[in-house]
């Protein structure tokens, strides 16, 4: 079993910076899969990097079958029989799985010698993994696979003492989560620890009798996650009551975005291939489906970055519209939150201020060639204030905004003027509950002001939350939409396997 | 005797100074590094590489040295004016090669540039050195300009609306696309508006002693000045100082032409390695 007593760890290298994990307890007995679930911030990662032997606490202590624990390295960590599986695949897409695995075993493995081990490894847990085909080509849930089995690869005598994983499910359609969870399970069942952490508790709902629950830094309380319920837990990381998102019911109007046979080559990603749509004043339409299918390349035609090959291919409120330019469907009422914040939506290195200015600069704000600067302040003090950020960081960098502020902030740019349509890509991906449920909550509010929403999004429960319709994409290809009403996460879960 | 070297330091750095004369000389050496600097600088801010002032330089003196032959001895009050304007737009036009190599088939317009420069000295050689000793020496008008351009810049860049496209294009790429701003049109901007100061320069630095490798100086005054108008102008002017320093030092101390260019070179390699955050962003944050 492994046991953590009093565990802290600074977030810098000073002193006097602030504690990441303060005085972490934490006990796990063999055999039982543990939850720990936190908001990003809460101290997981650290946790998780203080037990891969990525970094040292500052005080406490571990054991791990009453044996102290010190870990100077990721590799003592793998000498005692602990493997840890990271959000990020630490198998190189470019290889077979085997020669992925030979590079992982480490001290000269042949890739056939790693084969021959995964195939032990593998019919040891009923698992059937290819170790020829090569790690880019495999999906979401079989990476994970492989990466739990290498984990009890490297472990001495191929017998894992501890087990940790980091947002197993992430990203992972029901059956692939399914098969990940039986595994998990096999392995606990071998007399190994496993602590599984997760930012959403019904991540953890399926897998785990007790979790622990961080909030900043600290052990807020251990539980039945079934017993609390959903609910609580959110209370309890947070730290607040949060009130659910609430939705008035209203009948959509008519059609702004309408989508006719949208087929679009493409280089680099997927193609499009003749995709159909029809978005209604007032609803939300959710676009659901796992990352890659052509989500990006879909939201890309219809924000005007990629032109579509013909102007009726997209209509904007009856317009003709496949050939405009971004700035022109930006000034017929379309308004787009990018998925990726820091890159596309904003520029890191400039204040808020230019970046009020990036996608309202065609809104009056210049004379005679310059810039009108007061104006301009006028206008991000506006948007600020519409989404609650302090007002005197107008001249700060947006890079030093947290990753909820900075969603807001472009909220507030985007959503403040009078949209007729907003695109929004993956909107609350990276964020905590608190911040994720205002997102919501703003998202459902425009569509009960009459503007319709296009939400793209591998989180399903998201779509399935706020949208009144949902649609899959698979391969560049969208499948009819459903009114939410008449699916469920299981169903839409089948549909995306099957894609898979 | 070993050589004194606060006398070395002198001649090299102050010397060039002490005199109006010498005054003139450096302020007529920097115009051109000036002119050339800031265009490289600007289209740097967006990620713009050019490389062939040089040749874009080449061409502009060949233009306005065209121009004065065919004005002949009758040169009127229009000579001066119609030589600038061929001068840069012979600049202009050079650099419009890289520029629709890149947009039309995402050459990269640095490399091209800096072949193209070597292709318009090998095309020009001979009239470029006879087209100084028709042109007017520049001096003060030369300043004048110089200062107007680099004004004109810092306006252009800190201001306008071009200018913050041009930065959003060199800062973060999708983002300007996100933004609705062409990074084609950036890329024109930035090789036409760089050719033609360099053409500019050409017209006016015909004649004075840098004229061979203005278009590399040039680049160095531009990264020196941290990419900044102002910072380009100053370092134009300390890169001026220290040529002629070493001219002097060449005449008077023996040293050879390439030991005195050791010192720019290392103000450049001092700056650019304690230079973890460069203004162009990207480059230096993907460690």
């Amino acid at each position: 079993m492994l046991e953590l007593r009093g565990v802290s760890r600074r977030v810098g290298q000073r002193e006097g910076d602030a504690l990441a994990c303060d005085g972490i307890d934490l006990a796990i007995s063999t055999g039982e899969i543990h939850g720990l679930l936190g908001e990003n911030g809460a101290g997981k990662s650290t946790l998780v990097r203080i037990l891969a032997g990525l970094a040292t606490p500052d005080a406490g202590m571990m054991l791990l079958n009453g044996a102290p624990l010190t870990l100077a390295s990721p590799r003592a960590a793998r000498a005692r029989g602990i493997g840890v599986v990271f959000q990020q695949t630490t198998l190189f897409a470019g290889m077979t799985l085997a020669e992925g695995l030979a590079v992982a075993l480490g001290s000269g493995t042949q890739p056939t010698a790693a084969a021959r081990l995964l195939a032990t490894t593998s019919a040891r847990f009923g698992v059937r993994l290819d170790p020829d085909r090569l790690v880019r080509s495999m999906s979401a849930g079989q990476r994970r696979l492989a990466e739990l089995l290498r984990c009890v690869m490297q472990a001495p005598g191929h017998m894992l003492r501890l087990l940790v994983l980091d947002e197993p499910d992430a990203m992972l359609a029901p059956p692939e989560a399914e098969a990940l969870t039986d595994l998990v399970r096999a392995i606990a069942a071998t007399g190994c620890a496993v602590l599984c952490c997760a930012r959403r508790s019904e991540d953890v709902m399926a897998l785990c009798v007790r979790v622990t629950v961080l909030r900043a830094g600290r052990v807020a309380t251990i539980c039945d996650p079934r017993e609390a319920g959903a609910e609580r837990l959110a209370e309890l990381m947070t730290g607040r009551a949060a009130p659910a998102t609430r939705r008035a019911r209203h009948r959509p109007g008519a059609a702004v975005l309408q989508l006719r046979g949208l087929s679009l080559p493409c280089d680099q990603g997927m193609a499009l291939h003749r995709i159909d749509l029809d978005l209604r004043a007032g609803e939300i339409l959710g676009i659901a489906g796992a990352a890659g299918h052509g989500q990006a390349e879909l939201v890309a035609a219809i924000s005007g970055v990629a032109l579509a090959r013909r102007p009726d291919d997209i209509l904007l409120e009856g317009v003709p519209s496949g050939r405009l330019g971004v700035a022109q469907r930006r000034r017929a009422g379309l308004r787009h939150m990018p998925a990726d914040r820091l890159d596309c939506g904003v520029v890191g290195e400039m204040t808020l201020s230019e970046n009020a200015f990036l996608t309202c600069w065609d809104m009056g704000l210049i004379r005679r060639f310059t810039i009108r600067r007061d104006k301009l302040e006028r206008l991000t003090r506006s948007i600020m204030d519409l989404v609650g950020l302090p007002p005197n960081r107008a001249a700060a960098s947006v890079a030093h905004l947290s990753g909820a502020e900075l969603q807001r902030f472009i909220l507030g740019r985007e959503l403040g003027f009078a949209p007729r349509v907003v695109v929004a890509e993956r909107p609350t991906w990276g964020l905590g509950i608190g911040a994720a449920r205002d997102i919501h909550q703003a998202l459902l509010d425009l569509a009960a002001a009459g503007v319709a929403v296009l939400l793209v999004s591998d989180d399903l429960d998201e779509v399935l939350a706020l949208s009144d319709r949902v649609a899959v994409m698979t391969e560049g290809q969208l499948s009819q939409s459903v009114a939410v009403t008449e699916t469920s996460a299981a169903q839409l879960g089948v549909r995306l396997a099957d894609a898979a | 005797m070993p050589p004194d070297p606060k006398a070395g330091l002198w001649t090299l750095v102050l010397a060039p100074l002490a005199t109006p004369d010498g005054l003139a000389l450096l302020v007529a050496t920097a115009v051109p590094l000036i002119l050339c600097g800031l265009g490289i600088a600007m289209a740097c801010r967006a990620n713009v590489w050019n490389l062939g002032a040089e040749g874009q330089l080449a061409f502009g003196a060949a233009a306005a040295g065209l121009v004065a032959d065919l004005a002949g001895p009758t040169a009127g009050a229009w000579t001066m004016p119609a030589m600038l304007l061929a001068a840069a737009a012979a600049g202009l036009a050079w650099a419009a090669i890289p520029a629709v190599l890149r947009t039309r088939w995402s050459a990269p317009e640095g490399l091209v540039s800096l072949l193209l420069s070597y292709a318009a000295v090998q095309l020009l050689g001979d009239q470029r050195d006879t087209a100084g000793a028709r042109a007017e020496p520049q001096g003060e008008a030369g300043f004048v300009l110089a200062m107007a351009a680099a004004l004109l810049a810092w306006w252009l860049l800190a201001r306008t609306l071009t200018g913050f496209r041009l930065r959003v294009v060199g800062l973060a790429p999708r983002a300007a696309a996100y933004a609705g701003f062409s990074t084609d049109a950036v890329v024109w901007l930035c090789l036409l508006g760089s050719g033609g100061l360099a053409g500019l320069a050409g017209a006016i630095a015909a004649g004075t002693i840098l004229a061979p490798g203005i278009g590399q100086t040039a680049l160095v005054a531009a990264f020196l000045g941290r990419l900044h108008p102002a910072g380009v102008v100053a370092a134009s002017l300390l890169l001026a100082d220290l040529s002629l320093g070493a001219a002097r030092l060449g005449i008077g101390g023996g040293a050879t032409l390439a030991e005195t260019g050791v010192i720019p070179g290392l103000l450049l390699i001092c700056l650019l390695a304690c230079n973890r955050r460069t203004q162009t962003g990207r480059v230096a944050n993907d460690r």
